[in-house]
């Protein structure tokens, strides 16, 4: 490329420059400065409060609705239930998000995965201001926040082992349903 | 391309017009060689950004899902649960044999046997006798028994002439409910009375017969 070439390839770069900034450098100019304010952004979590708490609620129980999974067994026709109290923190002028439980996080044995079927159900704690809760399907809500920041919810994960399970299907595995891991999650979705 | 100049010009000085031109030629192709290097850098620049693509959309794929706006996660130690079992042993074993005594039996006798049902498995059992098959009969003696199985509550109550207990012809044996129900870990104690019919014919004087009794436990809900 010869020098004349480049020469005026830079003298149009200038020229575009100065037309680009053209009436802040001459002549009078006035200034006002609006009060914008600061924009915060949003919050969307969720965290485990207390513990998980298991409870027999088969139709026909043996000792009470008590029920421990390191020392107990489950067989046909028991229906279990797994409560835990989670905290949902929302807050957003146009959040919105899905809850639910991960199916990837929880383990089947193979010789139960038809037997056992897991459900799952979330009531909103009453108090002002909570986040709305509906249900959007199979074990999946839709949450939309309130006034309030936070909302504790009450999620009851159902375990049933199917009563129709026949022969010894399923007997004696130590790790029938490993929920060791379960994750329950909270994701956002444009409203 | 300097160098490429330089070459071109070289070629001309030391040589014939006509060969010049075969020479040019094979100039302007050395000339071409150093064209590869832009080519070599191209091929690096492709392969970089094959290796990016192919980064980018692996990283998306192992987090599917998740890429796309706000979310949260909370884990949940629910343990694990096992499950339970059920299993059925006749007096320690899974196949027990019922011993009668050896007096021989006349018309309108019995003799009297005991067997313990137990419950080994995690959950309550209703045990039922399921089908009788007789296995060998000599005389057509099997033809005039009558078995009778009652739950008793001692080895020691197990007398002839039990009721409350199913009362069939052995040949055809079965109970039509499970009448031994068993919570776990418990057992039953069943008297078995076997019974020549009073009526038996003289032929039958001399037979012998055996049987087999299959009992079937199921998973009683509580």
């Amino acid at each position: 490329m010869n020098k004349l070439t480049k020469g005026a390839i830079a003298t149009a770069a200038g020229i575009a420059l100065l037309l680009g900034g053209a009436g802040t450098f001459a002549l009078w100019n006035g200034q006002t400065t609006i009060a914008g304010g600061t924009i915060s952004t949003g919050q969307l979590s969720i965290a485990s409060t207390n513990g998980p708490v298991w409870k027999d609620i088969s139709s026909t129980v043996v000792g009470g609705t008590t029920f421990d999974p390191s020392t107990q067994k489950i067989v046909p026709g028991d229906v279990l239930q797994l409560t835990q109290q989670v905290t949902l923190t929302t807050t957003g002028k146009n959040l919105k998000a899905n809850f639910t439980f991960d199916p990837t996080s929880i383990t089947t044995d193979p010789a139960l995965t038809a037997a056992l079927t897991e459900g799952l159900t979330a009531t909103v704690v009453p108090a002002t201001g909570a986040a709305t809760l509906t249900s959007t399907g199979s074990n999946a809500y839709s949450v939309v926040p309130g006034t309030a920041s936070t909302t504790v919810v009450n999620v009851v994960f159902t375990v049933t082992f199917a009563a129709g399970t026949t022969g010894t299907v399923g007997q004696n595995i130590g790790s029938a349903l490993n929920l060791s891991g379960l994750s329950y999650t909270l994701t956002q979705v444009r409203p | 391309m300097a160098r490429i100049t330089l070459e071109f010009r070289v070629v001309q000085k030391t040589t014939a017009d006509g060969v010049a031109r075969g020479v040019r030629k094979a100039a302007v192709k050395a000339a071409a060689r150093p064209a590869t290097q832009p080519k070599a850098k191209s091929r690096s620049v492709i392969g970089g950004l094959i290796f990016v693509t192919t980064t980018i959309i692996l990283s998306l794929l192992a987090t599917t899902g998740s890429y796309a706006l706000w979310n949260g996660k909370t884990v949940v130690n629910g343990s694990s649960l096992s499950s339970g079992s059920t299993a059925l042993k006749i007096s320690g074993v899974t196949a027990y044999t019922l011993v009668f005594p050896s007096t021989p039996l006349a018309p309108g006798k019995s003799v009297l046997s005991t067997a313990t049902f137990q419950n080994t498995g995690s959950t309550p059992l209703s045990a039922a006798a399921s089908s009788t098959s007789i296995l060998t009969n000599t005389n057509g003696m099997a033809d005039y028994l009558t078995l009778t199985v009652t739950p008793v509550a001692s080895a020691g109550a197990c007398t002839a002439g039990l009721t409350g207990g199913t009362s069939a012809s052995l040949a055809s044996f079965t109970t039509t409910s499970a009448p031994y129900a068993m919570p776990v870990g418990a057992s039953q104690i069943v008297c078995f009375e076997l019974k020549l019919s009073a009526t038996a014919p003289s032929s039958v004087s001399g037979g012998a017969a055996s049987f087999r009794m299959n009992i079937t436990a199921t998973q009683a809900r509580p």
